[in-house]
């Protein structure tokens, strides 16, 4: 938990993961054989394997949705639009914070009506009195995003702001740890522009063009008040994605998390998601294509400043990772 | 026309939901066993093989049609053997009440989607939108028992296994696309290799329903210089647009000018058509095709491609309805094409 | 103040996207003798390589693209009626009374709707829906329209180029032909290193040329020459402007396909600053250029968008300002100077 407490409290909107990718470079200098950074920033830890004919490519994303000042008005209060999927209800009336450090509160505008809710009708206040003295600060083009913190609940289940989806970067770094030597040649890469459209992880493939594909990212649970119907639970295990409306995962990869899950006794769940994307798209579609999947950590209220897992979820995903890349397809 | 009319009953009845078309290739190989020099296939569901013409250095020409059909994904189990199921591709719900599926788990077993009874529907209700997640396939079984034979993840698709209807017309599920499919080995069989001064791979690739997918593989693996998507497209029916009034089936295989596609292609395709006297039509397509086209194009440093596509009537419904002529006039079309490409000049 | 006359040759010329020929044409005659090598490319984009007065270490290019908005004809009725739908985003409001040309021998057409008198008081007002819509070409009955055009074939706005006002300019394309006027003139200027230029086909459905030209030719730094709009008009607030007529060359920090890399907008501020060239920052993240596929390309280039701000984009009767365009110039030419990344 140590780990993604100094993830989550690292500033990483997206297009500013920097600091982040200091971090875990630094975490993964002792395991990885090589680590380069590419022209977008996805940050590639090369590990080599037992088998080189094969490559296995692993991806989690640094970035952290957040919102970009757009416009300074004269009050000195700013516009800003969504970076990243922002629902502006989950969002409204909490503290923000700048890369820069400043903080502000984001509100929306009064008298909205509920229906017309928008990041377009969304105000940050930063307290200042006039557009220069607000300039002194901030400028047209800083990004922000609501302020990190982790809170302690029951049973090992935690809230943060935001475990998508450094809990993903965490759980490869662990992993990692646990590896002596990868089946195949790995790539850890943590991708950069995941939230705006899987950006990095295009790039990022397209470099290496894998034959196998892993992602670890965050899933939503259907056990909370309200959820649709589907069977993703928290506490159900690590979650081995089925579907989500990116990309349909490879049947081989599948089959072998479910069979490694059976034999290392891992507690496991499927999951079938009928929104979102995840990297594992990009991997799949890398080149001539690779054999992809994506081992996911059931999340309630993904997107919110109180996303919540149950740590137990985690420490089974990050097993299931360190069992694909040691034995694979 | 019997040849064609087997081969479109055989692949239209092979299991290919997309994301899930692994599970076709073992038979699509015995169809076509003898046909191709190499076959190769891709992770993400296509299967390629390559008829070569014995030149060294020649060029590449892709004729793609996508061998996935839109099918579900059993996302639940419930109690009385019960399935809920997610969507693979733009799945039809007003097409499902009552309908007849197969579902693939350790065997294949037989399930109707489920329909609420007349008088348990709120005369309100009428125009509401019918959701896949109000639908259930029934399985006839006990939970205990369907849980040993399907799990969360199986796919399911239609079951409505091809029939004739008058004038060389036929319906059933997954023409779209696999009549084309079966159009490309009708035109690899008729053509004449002595002629050939290109290197031909019929790719038929997955995932077209979902993204395309196969397709970006097939054609990045294939670095081509030249590709034809073959798909079917929307005709002229009693609730068509204006723009389909020229497009009727049985009037011939659809040539379509895009501004997403490569002009010089296309009337190149038109000429060919019209040099051998073939029945085709002619449509406008302002943007996207929908086919796999749009994919071929920006595939590595671009490939110029256009599109022939075969009229089909209720598209993605278990009665697609096609005519037999189109599609062998058509694969005339690719036969008399492939020989004749080293004639065309940019 | 006005700029060369190549640049209402382009915007004049014919080019929806798919039919580049015409803009093509051009642009080969104008840069072929100042560029060391051209080249066009399978699907149809030129790619020209100009030898500055030394080597580059990074590989940089510059790209805008050659196609404009247009039509392309589906129907044609009883009557000889053309009925069409929409190539690029085009806004239907802009679309009915207005003048096109049509085809390889550019017949001229109207489109129209319904006349005022003949409406229902539910349809005044409110702009027709294009497949409501049809080019009328002056034609006898349909056999007499199929003798001059038939389906397939593509249209676009009627040419109509004017300065006017103070120093503004108005015409149709001029996204993107202002981009490929600015890279015609630099190819033609001496520079002191290597530079690579690419004029795209379809970008209005897509950024489809460039996004081979990015595989094929794998650049290190890409500056995307484009037009933007400008929304500073009666009636829309402040700070829904995007960008201003007369403030100079637009920088853009995001837009919706592209977060443009820190590095290169603190330098293209500084080489502005220092060099006196009015420069905004575009303060509204909408649309998306060519820079997605640059960007996310095999061999991730480092991307920057300069654009020119522009009224009614997408439009017969776009308007610029003649001095931000020159301060596009101005700016393109330090960056083949500097590169995008010290």
């Amino acid at each position: 938990m140590k780990t993604i407490k100094r993830y989550i409290e690292t500033f990483s909107v997206t297009g500013n993961e920097e600091e982040l990718r200091e971090l875990i470079s630094k975490d993964m200098e002792s395991y990885a054989d090589s680590i380069k950074t590419d022209a977008m920033g996805n940050l590639i830890c090369f590990k080599k394997g037992g088998d080189s004919s094969k490559k296995t490519m692993l991806a989690a994303h640094m970035d952290e949705i957040g919102f970009v000042v757009t416009f300074i008005e004269n009050s000195g209060l700013l516009r800003v639009s969504n970076v990243g999927g922002i629902r502006p209800i989950n969002s409204a009336y909490g503290e923000v914070v700048f890369k820069n450090g400043v903080k502000g509160v984001i509100v929306i505008e009064e008298n909205t009506k509920p229906g017309d809710i928008a990041v377009k009708k969304m105000i940050v206040d930063i307290g200042a009195k006039t557009k220069k003295d607000a300039e002194k600060q901030v400028s047209v083009g800083d990004f922000l995003t609501l302020t990190q913190r982790v809170t302690k609940l029951k049973n090992k289940r935690f809230a943060a702001k935001a475990f998508d989806d450094r809990l993903g970067c965490a759980a490869l770094v662990e992993a990692s740890r646990l590896v002596k030597v990868p089946k195949y040649d790995t790539f850890f890469v943590f991708t950069v522009q995941e939230e705006v459209g899987l950006r990095g992880s295009k790039a990022a493939a397209g470099g290496i063009l894998p034959d196998f594909s892993l992602a670890c990212d965050v899933t939503p649970t259907y056990d909370s008040v309200g959820s649709d119907p589907g069977e993703v639970k928290l506490g159900g295990g690590a979650a081995i994605k089925i579907k989500d409306s990116s990309v349909i995962c490879s049947k081989v990869i599948v089959d072998t998390l479910t069979r490694l899950a059976k034999e290392k006794n891992i507690k496991y769940q499927y999951e079938i998601l009928n929104a979102g994307g995840t990297d594992t798209a990009s991997m799949q579609l890398a080149g001539g294509g690779s054999y992809a999947g994506c081992v996911s950590i059931p999340t309630r209220y993904v997107h919110s400043p109180v996303e919540l897992i149950d740590l137990k979820d985690y420490e089974n995903a990050v097993a299931l990772i360190a069992a694909f890349v040691e034995e694979g397809v | 026309m019997e040849r064609l009319y087997s081969l479109a009953a055989e692949l239209t009845a092979l299991p290919s939901v997309s994301g899930f078309e692994e599970a076709a290739f073992g038979r699509l190989g015995q169809i076509t066993d003898g046909l191709f020099d190499e076959v190769f296939t891709t992770p993400t569901g296509s299967f390629v093989g390559v008829v070569k013409c014995g030149r060294p250095g020649a060029g590449r020409l892709i004729f793609d049609a996508h061998l996935d059909e839109i099918g579900f994904i059993v996302s639940q189990i419930h109690k009385d053997g019960f399935l809920s199921v997610t969507n693979a591709g733009g799945v039809d719900t007003r097409m499902l009440s009552a309908s007849a599926v197969t579902v693939y788990g350790k065997k294949a077993v037989r399930g109707v989607f489920t329909s609420i009874p007349p008088h348990l529907k709120n005369p309100d209700d009428k125009n509401k939108k019918l959701e896949l997640k109000s639908l259930y396939i029934d399985t006839g079984y006990k939970e205990e028992e369907i849980k040993e034979i399907v799990k969360i993840g199986d796919f399911a698709e239609l079951y409505s296994p091809l029939f004739r209807l008058e004038n060389g017309f036929i319906a059933g599920k997954s023409l779209d696309d696999k009549i084309c499919v079966a159009q490309i080995i009708r035109a690899v069989e008729k053509l004449d290799k002595s002629k050939l001064s290109c290197d031909l791979y019929c790719a038929f690739t997955g995932g077209e329903e979902i993204g395309g997918k196969g397709a970006t593989s097939a054609s990045y693996a294939i670095d081509a210089d030249w590709g034809v998507a073959l798909d079917v497209c929307n005709p002229k029916t009693p609730e068509s647009k204006n723009f389909l009034d020229d497009i009727t089936v049985g009037g011939g295989c659809v040539i379509s000018y895009s501004s997403t596609t490569s002009r010089f292609l296309t009337k190149a395709l038109a000429d060919c058509a019209k040099k051998h006297s073939l029945k085709t039509q002619l449509k406008g397509e302002p943007g996207r095709t929908g086919t796999n086209a749009h994919y071929i194009f920006t595939s590595r440093a671009g490939v110029p491609c256009t599109n022939l596509s075969v009229p089909l009537r209720y598209m993605h419904t278990g009665v697609e309805v096609v005519n037999l002529s189109d599609v062998f006039e058509g694969a005339v079309l690719l036969a008399k094409f492939t020989e004749e490409l080293g004639d065309i000049k940019k | 103040m006005k700029l060369t006359p190549l640049f209402k040759k382009l915007c004049d010329a014919f080019g929806p996207s798919s039919l580049e020929d015409e803009v093509r044409e051009i642009i080969l005659n104008e840069i072929t003798p100042r560029a060391a090598s051209v080249k066009v490319d399978k699907i149809g984009n030129i790619i020209a390589f100009k030898k500055g007065k030394s080597a580059r270490r990074k590989k940089l290019l510059f790209s805008s693209h050659m196609d404009e908005v247009g039509f392309m004809i589906r129907h044609i009725d009883d009557d000889g009626y053309a009925y069409f739908g929409t190539v690029g985003g085009i806004n239907e409001s802009v679309i009915p009374g207005k003048k096109v040309v049509i085809g390889e021998n550019r017949i001229p057409g109207v489109i129209s709707a319904k006349a005022i008198h003949l409406q229902t008081p539910d349809e005044r007002g409110v702009s027709p829906s294009v497949e409501k819509l049809y080019i009328d070409i002056g034609a006898k009955s349909k056999a007499d329209t199929l003798t001059r055009l038939c389906v397939g074939d593509m249209a676009t706005f009627a040419p109509d180029f004017e300065y006017f006002g103070s120093d503004r300019v108005k015409s149709k394309a001029i996204d993107d032909r202002f981009g490929c006027y600015a890279l015609c003139e630099l190819i033609k200027k001496d520079l002191p290193y290597d530079a690579f230029f690419a004029f795209t086909v379809q970008e209005e459905e897509g950024c489809r040329g460039a996004a081979a030209v990015a595989f094929g030719e794998a650049p290190d730094e890409v500056v995307i020459v484009e037009s933007t709009t400008a929304a500073d008009i009666q009636g829309v607030p402040e700070h829904q402007r995007a960008c201003v007529l007369g403030q100079g060359a637009v920088i853009s920090f995001m837009d919706n396909s592209t977060l443009y890399p820190r590095s290169a907008i603190e330098n293209i501020k500084t080489l502005c600053n220092e060099n006196n060239i009015k420069w905004q920052l575009k303060t509204l993240v909408a649309g998306g250029n060519e820079a997605r596929v640059y960007q996310t390309s095999q061999n991730p280039a480092v991307v920057a968008a300069v654009s020119a701000p522009v009224r009614y984009i997408h439009s017969p009767a776009c308007v610029a300002d003649i001095s931000d365009l020159a301060e596009v110039e101005k700016l393109l030419l330090k960056l083949a100077e500097s590169g995008l990344v010290s």
